[in-house]
């Protein structure tokens, strides 16, 4: 299968070894994996600051760069959830649109989804607290909302955390309460999001959490910024960093 | 007819409203294996209780179990088995009523709630006394408020209500008070 | 002053924003667990979202019907295109009644429009009977919050209101001999009241009825005592039928505080023998609201504040924050429609976390018409200059691949080389409360053409 590597802007330039570790992950599974180079950001963050014109333009380079492939795969919750769930407030429906829109995944779900768990064993020493990226949640429906009443979701995440031998999943009080970086929110309202984010810090940290991991790359980078500044012992793994380190072949 | 009211109307008429349709599954209301059981456990939540009884001749016997009750000065009730010791000419009147004793015409389970329409005098001695006690036929119990209103016809009389517990409030720093304005008990009494 | 301004003051005194915060996430807790009573919550919910939806679609007819039913009643019917309008109806009523003692339930329609400054303005004397909101017109300030209106207030706080103005033994701060003192004095006022003010929670078509939900009782001693009734509904209140309040009745409640239903459930046909009902139907900027596709389901709402108690952000910034008659991630929605300029900020307090959304019992979309109200304001021109050029700069960096690399490796490298004095300087608000990631000297792109390169 050929699959594209879509790499969020930020991601590129903040956080590389998440792209290295998600393209070393799916070729690890056997994927043929290509980079479009000529991407650059899907428009998430004009289109949720009022920008629709500006990510209108984006988002018709997206689909321009990305047609070609069989599927799509990106370590992003928010950017895939632009991609799929609000394109379509941009674009007229289109055949190419909603090809789109068919084809991308976030990574944990395409993993857990693509491939035999038994290929992604692996082993973690440690507690693991889960960040859900609340777009990740709520606009992808990975993971369980506690404002719903659904029976069984969809939570690659946290299967595929469960398949590493020695990894204990240790859940704080506040299940899936946001981290308060909302993007430009987090520099529009400091005092709020500040707050915000400490609150996760303290529940992860009670929960006894020695990493916490998350299906987005923001999330963690705001949470890292607050636990150094306050000198937290938390360390933030973006969930490809983790799973590509635990399932590492050890020879 | 007002100038407004044409407007308003004008307005909406003039608005197209885009029609939502929520791709809903199939559901069907809750019932009980123990709707009594369910109720009982409502009303205690909610700070009231309940007590059962073969027969209306028992109803006196069964309130006089009670210290509210049996404390109370100033009864009135327009049931035929209850002895009222005050009466009240206007609204206003009923402002000393220790205990009223209404009748309810149907009870709830999944809210703890009895429906009881009063009449324009019963109506204030319902929100004024300091206690109130409800009486209702144990057969006229549904599960849920689906059913309720499949059987009620609220426009009958200009007033009636749905009570589930005693008067509360928790606007203080969310601690939850009995007795914020009406009532500071409530006894639902299931006979039959 | 915008929102981050005053959120700021608010969440900087920790301490109270996370009791606060507690407080509130307290009820979302309770409500958690009576939506996991009812296994059919989700469906109950899609029914509720239709029933509205389908009301709101022809509520001129059903505004019709329900007036003819209501006069049919016995009740007298009175519209009001705005505030003013309503004021004056109301006001007019208790006049040529030579009415001065009103008492009045909870209704945020009546403090969207300033009833209360203008009856008392006009010599009637206006008691607001429900605890929180009598608590807060002690203090003569707005609600902080749908539900609780006196949410954002210690007990001690309390207390020094109840000794200033009811005369209560200073220092006294607990809850239940505050909320008795509180009930001694609300009594002589419902004695005396010549007429009693409620809203509506919900209206019915088919029989031209309200209900009002309360649990104090507040709103039944404040219509059974006096002899007149006026009740005060905005024109998004109705429903069709009386089975449809089994739906609503079952979501408002529970989604509210937790409860299966409140204390009190009271219906209305018509007036009491010898009394008046009077129903005054008010527009007041919904009909714009409705006419606009993107917001038009905000008028689903029926006000039961969960998507407050929700918000991470209202939970710390409080309700006063928004400076709106309702707050939270509805008011944010509606309070814009009604001035975009004043309250341009709120659509931005938000991080689009969802949750508001998926705890709404009429599931409104909230945190999709939030970001819709961003685009709208951008459109308009009512967001900072700066930000626009910001959002169309980088856009037009991103349209070109070279010059985004270009500008990565110029932004990296000075974020490595640069002293920490300068990097975080004012103009870096990421920094006021957190570190700037490490920057790293090869991105993502450059790593991969290196590699692929020496491979090939
Ligand atoms: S928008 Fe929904 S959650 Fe918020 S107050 Fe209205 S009904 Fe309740």
């Amino acid at each position: 299968m050929r699959v594209a590597l879509f790499v969020p802007c930020y991601v590129d330039q903040l956080r590389p070894s998440v792209a290295h570790a998600t393209l070393a992950l799916l070729e690890r599974c056997g994927f043929d994996v290509d980079f479009p180079e000529a991407q650059t950001c899907c428009g998430q963050a004009h289109l949720n600051s009022g920008g629709a014109r500006d990510a209108r333009v984006l988002a018709t380079r997206f689909l321009e760069i990305f047609a070609p492939y069989e599927k799509i795969v990106c370590p992003s919750a928010s950017c895939v959830a632009t991609v799929t769930q609000h394109y379509g407030d941009l674009l007229p429906v289109s055949p190419e649109l909603l090809a789109i829109r068919a084809k991308t995944r976030e990574l944990s779900a395409f993993l857990a989804t693509e491939v035999p768990s038994t290929a992604l064993r692996g082993r973690w020493q440690g507690k693991i607290g889960i960040q859900p990226s609340c777009h990740g949640l709520r606009e992808l429906r990975q993971g369980r909302s506690t404002e719903r009443r659904d029976g069984h979701p969809f939570d690659p995440l946290r299967n595929l955390l469960e398949n590493l031998e020695g990894a204990e999943i240790v859940d704080p009080v506040r299940t899936d309460e946001c981290c308060g970086f909302g993007g430009a929110f987090c520099v529009e309202e400091p005092g709020v999001s500040r707050l915000m984010g400490l609150d996760r810090l303290r529940d992860h940290e009670r929960a006894g959490a020695s990493v916490v991991t998350s299906s987005d790359v923001s999330c963690l980078l705001h949470l890292e910024g607050l636990a150094r500044r306050e000198r937290v012992p938390l360390e933030f793994r973006h969930v490809a960093e983790l799973l590509e380190c635990a399932t590492r072949d050890p020879s | 007819m007002s100038a407004s009211r044409e407007s308003i109307l004008r307005r909406l008429r003039e608005t197209r409203v885009p029609r939502h349709h929520p791709a809903a599954a199939a559901w069907s209301p809750l019932r009980y294996a123990d709707p009594l059981g369910e109720f009982e456990q409502r009303l205690e939540v909610a700070g009231g209780s309940c007590v059962e009884i073969a027969g209306r001749d028992e109803l006196a016997a069964a309130l006089g179990a009670l210290a509210p009750f049996r404390d109370a000065e100033k009864i009135a009730s327009p049931l035929p088995e209850i002895l009222s010791t005050w009466d009240a000419a206007d609204p206003r009147g009923w402002a000393e009523l220790d205990f009223a004793v209404l009748e309810g015409q149907l009870a709830v389970a999944e809210s703890g709630a009895v429906w009881v329409a009063p009449s324009d005098s019963e109506r204030s001695a319902c929100f004024l006394a300091e206690h109130l006690a409800l009486v209702v036929r144990r057969d006229s119990l549904v599960h849920n408020l689906h059913e309720a209103y499949a059987v009620l016809d609220p426009s009958r009389s200009a007033f009636g209500c749905f009570i589930a517990g005693p008067s509360k409030t928790a606007d203080i720093e969310q601690a939850l008070v009995i007795g914020a304005h009406g009532p500071r008990s409530l006894v639902v009494v299931f006979w039959g | 002053m915008t929102h981050p301004e005053r959120a700021n003051a608010f969440a900087n005194n920790e301490d109270r924003a996370r009791w606060h915060d507690q407080a509130l996430w307290f009820v979302r807790d309770r409500r958690d667990r009576a939506m996991q009573g009812l296994p059919e919550w989700e469906g109950l919910r899609a029914e509720a979202a239709r029933i509205k939806g389908e009301t709101l679609s022809r509520l001129a007819d059903q505004l019709e019907s329900f007036e003819d039913n209501a006069i049919a009643s016995g009740a007298k019917v009175h519209w009001a295109g705005d505030a003013r309008e309503f004021n004056d109806i109301v006001l007019d009523l208790l006049r040529t009644r030579r009415v001065t003692r009103v008492v009045k339930s909870k209704s945020m329609l009546t403090e969207e429009c300033q009833l209360n400054p203008w009856l008392e303005a006009h010599g009637v004397e206006v008691v607001d009977t429900d605890l929180g909101e009598r608590i807060v017109q002690l203090r003569r300030e707005p609600p902080s919050h749908i539900v609780f209106p006196a949410i954002h207030l210690r007990k001690e706080e309390i207390g020094e209101t109840f000794h200033a103005h009811l005369g209560s033994p200073k220092g006294l701060a607990d809850p239940t001999r505050l909320t008795e003192i509180a009930r001694g004095d609300l009594r002589s006022k419902f004695l005396g009241a010549q007429a009693g003010i409620t809203g509506v929670n919900f209206a019915i078509a088919e029989t031209g009825g309200i209900v009002v939900c309360t649990n104090e009782g507040n709103a039944d001693l404040g219509t059974a005592l006096p002899p007149i009734h006026i009740a005060c509904m905005g024109i998004e209140k109705l429903v069709p039928k009386t089975a449809d309040l089994a739906v609503f009745l079952r979501l408002l409640a529970r989604s509210a505080t937790g409860q299966a239903i409140t204390a009190y459930t009271s219906h209305f046909h018509g007036p009491r023998e010898g009394g008046e009902l009077h129903i005054v139907i008010v527009d007041n900027g919904r009909s714009e609201t409705l006419a606009n596709p993107s917001f038009a389901r905000a008028l689903s709402c029926i006000r039961c504040g969960a998507c407050m108690n929700t918000c991470p952000v209202f939970r710390r910034s409080g309700g006063h924050s928004y400076e709106a008659t309702i707050p939270g991630p509805i008011g944010s929605i509606l309070e814009p429609v009604r001035d975009a300029a004043r309250h341009a900020s709120l659509p931005f307090a938000c991080t689009l976390c969802g949750s508001c959304t998926d705890v709404c019992p009429v599931a409104i979309p909230l945190h999709h018409q939030l970001k819709a109200w961003r685009g709208e304001l951008t459109e308009r021109a009512l967001t900072g200059k700066w930000k626009r050029f910001c959002l169309a700069l980088s856009r037009a960096i991103f349209e070109r691949p070279g010059l985004y690399s270009a500008a990565g490796r110029l932004v990296r490298w000075l974020g490595r080389r640069l002293p920490r004095r300068w990097l975080y300087g004012k103009a870096n608000t990421w920094g006021i409360a957190r570190e700037l990631p490490e920057f790293p000297s090869e991105s993502f792109r450059e790593r991969y053409r290196r590699e692929r390169a020496r491979e090939r």
